[in-house]
């Protein structure tokens, strides 16, 4: 399990954080959230929306 | 409900997460690779752009990115083959075993003949910079073709082929020359060469010896030779198909 996680781990870091961009543009852009989940999101990251 | 708000977030964040990672790992060590950073930089810009209200540039950059999709598909033609061609490899058992047959076969050939022989087979990390320096063929694993390409006295004998999937994709290619001084005295050119490529990267290179004809498998800069057909093949499905962790080569 150790290994799983060392193993190209800024690779993976790079992924997640370009996965958290994406995720982001494309709820924020396309309007794709519901209320629930904008609220959510609001929470965390509160200068988004 | 919050919960499962969370969940779902998480879910799709952890789908953009695997394709992401899977997409980085699949252009890693190719020129891919430093054109995309090129092209997250930009996109990291125009997401700056935006937030600090600069309309403008934001405009100019919205187009230059409009029109990228377009350049994409074209620089990353090579790229998008080859992973779709990846895709398609699951399940197909059979297709593995020919390569594997097809490149023993013509180590054999070439061993009898002590017809010296490079072939390096592409595993996870890219050898697009490699292919770059020799002769592009993109053609199905043939003995014959593996064979004829290394026939003393032609243009692409000189240099190593480069397999990826079940293609042989350039010949001619340079590969880096192991820098350890005391292998550079015991060692020729061809089996400096298998070493200092997979010093660099994942792949596994077979070389065949000029002077004795012995078939060695080099894998992690560890070099394995006098290996029969029978014990090529094995080694060959192991470290291609079996073995992703275990980097040393048992005979």
């Amino acid at each position: 399990m150790r290994r799983f996680i060392i193993k190209n781990f800024w690779l993976k870091l790079v992924a997640l954080f370009l996965a958290i961009i994406v995720w982001l543009y494309v709820v924020g852009e396309l309007n794709k959230g519901t209320t629930e989940e904008k609220a959510v999101i609001h929470r965390v990251l509160p200068w988004l929306f | 409900m919050t919960i499962s708000i969370v969940l779902k977030i998480a879910l799709e964040i952890a789908i953009f997460w695997w394709v992401i990672y899977a997409v980085l790992l699949f252009i890693k060590g190719t020129r891919a690779a430093q054109l995309l950073k090129g092209v997250i930089i930009v996109i990291l810009l125009f997401f700056i752009v935006q937030h600090l209200g600069l309309s403008a540039v934001s405009y100019i950059l919205a187009k230059i990115l409009a029109i990228s999709v377009i350049g994409f598909l074209i620089i990353f033609q090579p790229e998008i083959r080859r992973g779709l061609a990846r895709i398609g490899q699951f399940g197909i058992f059979t297709a593995k075993e020919r390569i594997v047959d097809e490149i023993v076969k013509a180590a054999a050939w070439l061993s009898e003949r002590k017809i010296g022989a490079i072939i390096a087979i592409e595993r996870e990390v890219g050898l697009g910079s490699y292919i770059e320096s020799g002769v592009q063929i993109d053609s199905r694993i043939n003995t014959d073709l593996l064979t004829t390409i290394f026939m003393p006295n032609t243009p692409l004998h000189d240099g190593g082929v480069i397999i990826q999937l079940d293609r042989v994709t350039a010949a001619g290619c340079l590969f880096p020359l192991a820098q350890d001084a005391p292998l550079t005295r015991k060692l020729g050119t061809r089996h400096r060469a298998a070493i200092g490529l997979t010093e660099e990267t994942d792949a596994v290179v077979v070389v065949i010896s000029e002077e004795t004809g012995a078939i060695s498998v080099v894998v992690g800069g560890s070099l394995t030779s006098d290996l029969s057909k029978e014990t090529l093949s094995r080694l060959l499905t192991n470290l291609l198909y079996r073995q992703k962790h275990n980097e040393t080569v048992h005979n």
